[in-house]
């Protein structure tokens, strides 16, 4: 089963979003989630995990979501994987008029509606493929 | 029958009568004499026999007679402070000599002392000896008292004169010759011989443009015009400079009233004459300083004034500023939280079992309230945000269009009416979007707010090359050439008209005509900065059937589609 769902990694140091969005991802059926509140975990937890994609927030203590970002690419074995900023430091007209690029890297504005994460998601992975789908 | 005096009676009567006149007249003439003779008989150079004349009663109190009674007396009458010069005279005379007149006191028989003058006259033989001499006695102690009494008066005054630093005239009208004292000389610096002692000497010092007045004041008071003389003047000081003096002066009339004596005081006032220039000075001065001082302080008045309505603008700026600082903070602070309701919702949403109606719209509602507050988030951090300027190629209309629809909420409260009339095909225009969206915002908002009820809003838009329009000239158009392509929005309301006098400074930053508070005065200076960072222009002015009609004009691109 775990083959059919792509992973999402989702680091966020609020552990109610991250909770929410891994709630919200998995009930579709297609994905699976694991949630990592502090940043500094991250590279160890994609160890782990393996996922298709990491959803990451900015502002973070420690370590922010750009020097994160970029540790992710500095690594050969993560230099392909898909990495989509989730933020409230863009306004989602920015992000609009950027079409969804901003310095090179994807990025979501929070407030974000679960619609527009899942949009997101297939753009970068592919349409889902849904349990019931043979 | 009545007997007639015999003749030689009548005679007798009328010479009794006569006699008895005789004695009057003379009772009254040695009453008023005051002088009488004695004659001094003189054998071999001494005198033998003297007889004093019946005046002498009358000057020294003692008869004939009693003189005759007493050789001595005549010697003991005298003075004795005055004997030996009586007797040096009599040796004179008696050694044939003609001495002058001698004047010395004696004791009257009443006891007070009397001054009497004495003249001898010898008379001789043929032989030049000496045989008599007459002695004239007059009575001078009236002139003696008048003479002592001149000359205290004259020490007296020549002490007074001395004692003050005056100078002193005295002025002798039948004349022209005039005293002046030391003192009036030296006061102007000429020595006692430097100055005549003539009227025309004090008229040549005159400065010249006080000449006239002085002479018709001193005139004035000489004919009885005026009852006092007092003449401040200027004279020439021997240096040549001027100075100030006080002349005052009194005048003696004789019988006929006519001017025959004046005289008087000078005093050197050009001390104070200075002082009182100086003074006078001051005070104008001092007056110029009070109004200056007032005009200062109205100004400082309504400096004032400005600075506290400015200070409550920049205060609104300031917090604008420090809420737009502020804004970026919290909205990220707060947009985690409107994420997570955000993804609560949706999931509470899709795991709703059971059809209620009612829950289903609470979580509508719920959302409706997430996207509202990030919409307010969003515009505040609009406010901080230095976005660059990134100019693409826009239609216009759609610009307008969404401008109304993002302020719809205000234009309904409002109840105005909307009218737009958008050119179709406009040309697109090279713009920031949400820039221009700003200054169409600004610009209806600010008509909204002028108008009351019933009022209408009207939007146009419409291209052509500048230069078509007559309509738009002026220094506000400076940088259009004509034929340049341009796109122009016209903005119209019918509310209250702006003063003329205010029009000139609508685009001032923090100028706003709207009550402290309402407005900050910044939207006109932003709808400007717009506007120039696009190389356009914008012009406002009354409209002439009422109303303020803004007329934006913005490059056109040329041959270009959207």
């Amino acid at each position: 089963m775990n083959n059919e769902k792509k992973r999402i990694l989702v680091v966020d140091d609020d552990a109610s979003i991250t909770r929410l969005l891994k709630l919200n991802l998995e009930q579709t059926g297609n994905y699976l989630v694991r949630m990592e509140n502090i940043s500094t975990g991250a590279l160890a937890a994609a160890e782990e995990f393996r996922p298709h994609l990491i959803l990451l927030d900015v502002m973070m203590p420690d370590l922010d979501g750009g020097n994160l970002a970029a540790r992710f690419q500095a690594n050969p074995s993560w230099k392909d994987l898909p990495l989509v900023f989730l933020t409230a430091a863009v306004t989602r007209e920015e992000v609009r008029a950027r079409h969804g690029m901003v310095g090179g890297l994807p990025f979501l504005a929070k407030p974000v509606n679960l619609h527009e994460v899942l949009r997101c998601l297939g753009r970068h992975l592919g349409p889902p493929q849904t349990a019931n789908t043979p | 029958m009545v007997h007639e005096p015999p003749r030689q009676v009548r005679g007798c009567e009328h010479a009794k009568q006569g006699i008895a006149d005789v004695e009057q007249r003379y009772a009254r003439l040695l009453a008023s004499v005051t002088d009488y003779v004695y004659t001094v008989v003189v054998s071999q150079g001494r005198p033998v026999l003297t007889s004093h004349g019946p005046g002498c009663e009358a000057v020294t109190g003692y008869t004939s007679s009693e003189f005759d009674a007493e050789p001595f007396l005549w010697h003991r009458m005298i003075y004795h402070d005055d004997r030996p010069a009586v007797s040096a005279q009599a040796e004179r005379v008696l050694k044939a000599e003609t001495p002058s007149p001698l004047e010395h006191r004696i004791i009257h028989k009443d006891g007070r002392l009397r001054w009497i003058r004495n003249t001898p006259l010898p008379h001789k033989d043929d032989q030049g000896r000496l045989i008599a001499y007459d002695g004239l006695v007059s009575d001078i102690t009236e002139r003696k008292r008048a003479e002592v009494a001149l000359r205290q008066s004259q020490e007296r005054l020549a002490l007074v004169i001395q004692g003050s630093s005056d100078g002193v005239w005295d002025w002798d009208l039948t004349t022209n010759e005039v005293y002046f004292s030391t003192r009036w000389k030296s006061m102007l610096g000429y020595g006692e011989d430097e100055v005549g002692n003539h009227l025309s000497a004090w008229e040549r010092l005159l400065h010249p443009d006080d000449r006239e007045r002085a002479l018709a004041c001193l005139q004035a008071y000489l004919i009885g015009q005026t009852s006092t003389y007092e003449l401040e003047h200027r004279l020439q000081h021997k240096d040549g400079s001027y100075r100030w003096i006080l002349s005052r002066g009194v005048v003696l009339r004789d019988a006929a009233s006519q001017p025959v004596r004046m005289a008087g005081s000078h005093v050197d006032m050009t001390a104070r004459k200075q002082a009182e220039e100086q003074l006078k000075q001051a005070y104008a001065e001092l007056s110029q300083n009070e109004a200056a001082l007032k005009a200062a302080l109205q100004k400082l008045q309504s400096a004032n004034q400005e600075l506290q309505t400015t200070q409550f603008q920049l205060i609104q700026a300031a917090k604008l500023e420090s809420v737009g600082t502020l804004a970026a903070g919290v909205a990220h602070e707060v947009k985690n939280p409107l994420q997570t309701i955000l993804l609560g919702l949706e999931y509470l949403a899709n795991n709703l079992t059971g059809g209620n109606d009612n829950t289903r719209l609470v979580l509508d509602d719920m959302r409706d309230a997430v996207t509202r507050a990030n919409t307010i988030i969003r515009e505040l951090l609009q406010l901080s945000a230095a976005t660059e300027f990134e100019p693409k190629a826009t239609d216009l209309n759609a610009l307008v269009e969404r401008s109304l629809w993002l302020i719809h909420n205000e234009i309904i409260a409002s109840q105005i009416t909307v009218v737009c009339k958008l050119e179709p095909d406009l040309r697109p225009v090279r713009l920031d979007r949400s820039k221009v969206e700003q200054v169409f915002i600004n610009l209806f908002i600010n008509a909204l707010q002028a108008m009351s009820q019933g009022g209408v809003l009207t939007v146009t838009t419409r291209h052509c090359r500048f230069g078509e329009d007559l309509n738009l000239i002026g220094p506000v158009f400076s940088q259009f050439k004509p034929g340049d392509p341009v796109v122009i929005t016209d903005v119209q309301d019918t509310g209250q008209s702006i003063p003329e006098a205010v029009l000139p400074r609508i685009f001032d930053p923090f100028f706003t005509t709207k009550p402290t508070g309402v407005g900050t005065g910044l939207g006109l200076s932003v709808v400007k900065k717009i506007m120039d960072l696009h190389d356009g222009a914008i012009h406002i002015r009354n409209a002439p059937l009422g109303g303020v009609v803004a007329t934006l004009l913005l490059r056109a691109e040329i041959g270009k589609n959207l």
